[in-house]
Formats: structure tokens, C-alpha cells, sequence
């Protein structure tokens, strides 16, 4: 019946720190059903749990990101000709195609979208090395002041969650696990676009994990009925990413999405608040985000 | 800054689990192995992987103050 047939409350460790196949889950919950002890153990456990998440995510030092900022308003972006990388080398050929500052917000109409002529056909046809770089030196000083944004609003998301019900906590758990992760990446990556209808997206993202957390400000009020929903969006279609959470002061998020797929680009669109299957309106976010 | 101090609450906490334990923590939390896969990578039994994940985490919840 239980795990490996021992006690089930051995399992606890791992179950918290989502360590534990499906099947050893399901079991573990079925004995937690009936355990009121067990069902506080897990609740503190988590706890400290989300603290180490938050505790261990990459979080500049204040002095790191003041000295950041000054050298991001005083360092001129690199001119595109500093590097001559080889092509073909791995990451984020596409996003080089996108000016810093400006990418993404693609107000297509409701039916050109995906659009595949500009979704892709970046793989082999541009120096992508060199882009790339420019790319990256001119974003990479503000990952961290990135990071810092997106780990306020896992912060917030965590002051709720700690008063909150069990099933806040589980979330925000097992979100700040895999936050963590994708913010800690050595391959990871800030993008940020506008959204159409008001508000600013940002991106950061892992290639190597195929995975992202998406967090956005200052986003236009919907009313009760309306929320804001993620998407993949390839050339095959949309894959629904998640409803975002509705804004906790003027940060809403972070929403994490995995199994990236080369070429993906990432949209937002206004949806019931229950969500859809499919996009019922245009895009206000298309983000691409590189193979 | 309250994270930079909850950092530091945090890795003293960490240090203060016995090497095994932090090991399978380490392995299950930032690495995202189950704790079958641990046991396989440590070569010890599925039992002693989940006794020394939970031990280490009672450990942590308990240097880190949260109330049980």
C-alpha cells in the first residue's frame, strides 16, 4: 500500500520538495487525507521549503544592482561588429533579431497570428553569433536587475501565500522551486516587451531547462469576468500556458512555463477569467523567444 | 535587505545538516531528482533517501524557526 511498503510518513521529506513520482504522490496524499498531523508537518515543511527557494534564488546584492544600474545608464551598447563568433553555436539566434527596447509587441490582427513568415526562418540565414553577442551585452546587465524584479513579485506572491490556504502554499511552492531554477540558469536570459494594451512583460528564461517565468506591470485593469491568459504559440498552433494571476500591487505574475519548443513565441490575450482552451482575441503580447 | 539576511539565515541553516543529509536534499531540490533517482545515484536503499530527506528537512524548519 504505501511507498516501498515502509511508513508513509518517510516520505514527507520528498514529497515537499516534489521529489516523488506520480504514484508515490497519489499514495502520500491519500495517507495525508486522513492525517491531521501529517497535513501540518507538510504545511511547515513547506515553509521552510519556500524559503530555501527564495532564499537561494539569484538575488542581487543591493549594492550589485545600484552599481548595475549605473553602468547601464553609462555603458554605450557595444557596436555590432565587436565579435566574431562562429555561427551555429547554441541559444537564442532569433532573439538577435530583436532591438533591444522595442521587441515583441506585434499587434497582429486575430487571424495572421502565428504568423510563421516572421515566426521563424531564422536558423541558418543570419550570422547569428554576432547578433547574438550584441545581443547579449547589451541585456545581460540588466538580468539581474531583472531577476530582482520578478523575485518582488515571487515575494509578494509568498507574503499571500504564508497567511494563506494549503493550496496557495502548494502552488507557490512548487512555483518558487522552479523559479528558482530557471532565474539561477547559467544560460538565463531577460527578455521584456510591451503589452499592447498597457503594461510591460518580462521574460526570463532558460534554453538549456526550456523553461520561463513571466511576470508583467502595470497591466490594464480588467473587469471581474476577463483575465489575462498565456500561450505558446508556434506554428502549429497555441498551447494554453496559464492564467496570470491578477496583479498584486502593480506586478502581476510570475507565471512559470515550461517545454519550450524551438521557435515558440510567447502571447498574452484578454480570456474569460476561467480561461480558454484556445485564444478567443488578438494577441496584446507576442514575444518571440529565439529557438 | 530582509533576502539577503533570510539567505544568510538559510545557509547557516543548510550547514548545519549532517553531509547525507544535505546531499539528498541538495540532489531532490536543486537538481530535481525523485528520491528513487537519488537512491540510485547514492546506491543506497529508497529507504534511507527518504529518511535522510525528511530528517534534513525537519532539521531546516526547525533551525530556520518555522512553527510545526
Amino acid at each position: 500500500m504505501t511507498a516501498g511498503g515502509a511508513d508513509p510518513h518517510t516520505l514527507l521529506g520528498a514529497y515537499v520538495m516534489d521529489a516523488v513520482t506520480e504514484p508515490d504522490r497519489a499514495r502520500f496524499e491519500q495517507h495525508l487525507a486522513g492525517c491531521e498531523a501529517c497535513q501540518e508537518d507538510v504545511l511547515a515543511m513547506r515553509e521552510a521549503v519556500a524559503r530555501l527557494a527564495v532564499a537561494t534564488a539569484v538575488v542581487p546584492r543591493p549594492e550589485l544592482r545600484e552599481q548595475t544600474m549605473l553602468a547601464a545608464s553609462r555603458i554605450r551598447q557595444l557596436p555590432p561588429v565587436i565579435s566574431e563568433e562562429p555561427a551555429g553555436s547554441p541559444a537564442l539566434p532569433s532573439v538577435a533579431a530583436e532591438p533591444p527596447g522595442g521587441t515583441g509587441h506585434v499587434p497582429a490582427g486575430p487571424g495572421s497570428w502565428p504568423d510563421p513568415a516572421t515566426g521563424r526562418g531564422d536558423a541558418g540565414a543570419r550570422p547569428g553569433g554576432r547578433a547574438r553577442s550584441r545581443w547579449r551585452t547589451a541585456w545581460l546587465p540588466r538580468l539581474a536587475v531583472a531577476a530582482a524584479v520578478v523575485l518582488a513579485a515571487i515575494a509578494i506572491g509568498f507574503g499571500s501565500a504564508m497567511q494563506g490556504a494549503q493550496h496557495r502554499l502548494d502552488q507557490a511552492t512548487g512555483r518558487s522551486h522552479a523559479i528558482a531554477a530557471i532565474l539561477g540558469a547559467p544560460d538565463a536570459t531577460m527578455l521584456t516587451a510591451r503589452i499592447t494594451t498597457g503594461g510591460t512583460a518580462t521574460v526570463v528564461m532558460s534554453h538549456h531547462d526550456r523553461a520561463l517565468v513571466l511576470t508583467a506591470a502595470d497591466l490594464r485593469e480588467l473587469p471581474a469576468a476577463k483575465a489575462y491568459e498565456v500561450w505558446l504559440m508556434s506554428r502549429s498552433g497555441a498551447r494554453a500556458a496559464g492564467m496570470l494571476p491578477a496583479p498584486n500591487g502593480r506586478m502581476a505574475g510570475p507565471v512559470v512555463v515550461t517545454g519550450l519548443a524551438p521557435g515558440d513565441q510567447v502571447g498574452l490575450t484578454i480570456e474569460p477569467a476561467v480561461g480558454s482552451p484556445r485564444p478567443t482575441t488578438a494577441p496584446i503580447l507576442m514575444l518571440r523567444l529565439g529557438s | 535587505m530582509h533576502a539577503s539576511l533570510d539567505r544568510e539565515r538559510v545557509r547557516r541553516c543548510l550547514a548545519s545538516l549532517t553531509e547525507l543529509q544535505l546531499e539528498a536534499v541538495t540532489l531532490a531540490y536543486y537538481r530535481g531528482y525523485t528520491y528513487r533517482e537519488v537512491a540510485e545515484l547514492l546506491r543506497v536503499p529508497v529507504g534511507t533517501v527518504k529518511t535522510r530527506m525528511r530528517d534534513g528537512l525537519i532539521r531546516l524548519k526547525d533551525c530556520l524557526g518555522v512553527d510545526g
